[in-house]
């Protein structure tokens, strides 16, 4: 691989953090990790703009639902955009089999977290002795200088060396693999976007009735063949008539509150 | 402990502006375990200090913000809004007590981080990636470059609204975060979340099955036949097993994805997939 393409990816890896200064992580966290975004920068520095998109999208469905509430995080995003995604476009994977692989390496990416975290205690403790002696130069170093150090020997250097040297060492594991593994492995890719969905769903069906919505939704493209972008128009018209409907529950039921109010003050 | 002020004025306008910039885009640096992301108020501020404050006043000033804090940061551009005016207010009239200001950030960032979370990372991302990537299908590198472009703008100007919203209002600028009018919103948001998501199981989920019988001219295979029925039924129902599997059994995504893959892999060995 193109020692300049994995210097740029790598350091895509490294910034796609929460601890990376791109408009806070904003631009690490919620941007460049994500595997759609990862896609298209690996494809337009390896030259296969296409592929990268599809595993992008595909590794993205599986991953649609992700969060890291309170910043634990249990598998890394940012390396399944970066090094796992640039691997998988050169050695011509498919995104089946770059989950399957990938997933692994996400879940003990995670926990360069709390090793960066522990890291920064010491940051943190010279931070402070900075602030009592009020030197400026000093804070600046604890407060970014030290951690980037840290969040660069620990995602650029691994993910670079992933890249250069792993590439090779997949394809010829690919290679060994007997045929129906990888046919399966690649049915996978098919079926795996339920997972990021589900995940979604668990979140964003409140009540119970909102499943006939989603039903309605998916019916949407299987009977009428309609577009995610057509439907969100069908969605967007339902969701204002249901936000009319319970406000309008609301004000019914505060000038009810006000009118019973009234007549005991009659009486 | 008074401290001696440089200056008596309010912020003005473009230090009110940098000031949110370099929250925005600084907020983050040094979290570790003792304090988390309480540091990035320190080393924010710290301009607001400059301003008022003496070397004795700057260095007290960070210390009274070095607590623990974890959010989420683009929600909480309102604390700092709030945090900003408080301190402002501490220098200028000189009576607010540095605990006051202590105890908001405390208190609020729970509240804030429910929120944030549940809109932001929960439903918004993920909406937003899901129009993404079913541009990409027809309109290629757009995808991405649109939920890129829609995500900067919505974040960039919600976070602007919120920062001055706190610094105006003060403590009372939550109430338009926790008040009932926003609980319907997110409901209705919740809803429009829902039925896209079903859109987007129908697009991208593409179970099938290759299970057939018969040979020669007439072979059906299993696969016809469901879609006489119902078109994507098996899309439809794998999505249905890994929703329940998630939110009855309380089975992870890494779990899943591990448990698909030796389904599907099984099931490819067995010529049921």
């Amino acid at each position: 691989m193109n020692i300049f393409a994995c210097c740029i990816i790598s350091f895509c890896c490294m910034a796609a953090h929460y601890f990376f200064p791109l408009y806070g992580y904003t631009g690490g966290n919620y941007i460049l990790a994500k595997p759609l975004v990862g896609g298209l920068i690996c494809g337009i520095l390896l030259g296969d703009v296409a592929t990268g998109l599809s595993i992008g999208c595909a590794i993205q469905l599986t991953y649609l639902s992700y969060m890291t509430i309170g910043g634990a995080a249990t598998v890394d995003q940012g390396f399944l955009a970066y090094p796992i995604t640039a691997i998988a476009i050169t050695t011509r994977m498919d995104a089946g089999s770059a989950i399957a692989l990938g997933t692994a390496v996400a879940i003990i990416a995670a926990y360069g977290n709390s090793l960066l975290r522990t890291i920064n205690l010491f940051a943190n403790n010279r931070y402070q002795a900075a602030i009592a002696e009020g030197d400026k130069k000093k804070q600046d170093f604890f407060y970014f200088g030290l951690p980037l150090t840290a969040l660069f020997v620990v995602r650029f250097i691994p993910a670079f060396l992933m890249m250069y040297f792993g590439s090779d060492y997949v394809a010829n594991l690919l290679n060994v693999m007997p045929e129906k593994l990888l046919a399966g492995m690649s049915k996978f890719g098919n079926f795996m976007p339920a997972i990021g969905i589900a995940l979604l769903m668990k979140f964003l069906i409140r009540e119970n009735w909102y499943l006939a919505f989603f039903v309605f939704g998916f019916a949407l493209y299987a009977y009428l063949g309609m577009s995610v972008l057509g439907s969100v128009v069908f969605a967007l018209v339902i969701a204002i008539l249901y936000y009319q409907i319970i406000a309008e529950k609301g004000v019914k039921a505060a000038v009810a509150k006000t009118a019973n109010s009234d007549e005991e003050e009659v009486l | 402990m008074t401290m001696e002020r440089k200056t008596n004025e309010r912020l003005n306008k473009n230090e009110l502006r940098r000031l949110w910039n370099r929250y925005m885009w600084f907020n983050n640096g040094c979290t570790n375990f003792a304090n988390f992301y309480g540091n990035g108020w320190s080393w924010c501020l710290r301009p607001l200090f400059e301003k008022y404050y003496e070397k004795e006043g700057v260095i007290d000033g960070m210390q009274n913000h070095l607590d623990w804090y974890n959010c989420e940061a683009q929600t909480a551009s309102v604390i700092a809004g709030i945090v900003v005016g408080m301190e402002e207010e501490r220098a200028v009239d000189g009576h607010l007590e540095p605990e006051v200001i202590r105890t908001t950030k405390a208190t609020l960032q729970g509240p804030v981080a429910g929120i944030g979370d549940s809109v932001v990372q929960g439903t918004l991302i993920p909406l937003l990636l899901g129009i993404g990537i079913s541009m990409t299908e027809t309109a290629g590198a757009i995808g991405p470059i649109f939920y890129v472009l829609s995500y900067l703008l919505i974040i960039v100007v919600g976070s602007y609204f919120l920062f001055h919203q706190g610094y105006r209002l003060g403590r009372s600028a939550m109430s338009a975060l926790t008040g009932g009018k926003l609980n319907k919103v997110i409901e209705a948001f919740m809803l429009f979340g829902s039925i896209v998501v079903g859109a987007l199981g129908a697009n991208y989920v593409k179970a099938a099955t290759a299970v057939q019988w018969g040979s020669g001219e007439s072979i059906t295979t299993l696969q016809s036949v469901i879609d006489g029925i119902f078109p994507k039924l098996l899309s439809l129902a794998v999505i249905l097993v890994c929703y329940w599997l998630t939110k009855k059994k309380n089975i992870g995504m890494v779990k899943l994805i591990i448990g698909m893959l030796l389904v599907v892999v099984a099931g490819t060995y067995a010529g049921v997939f």
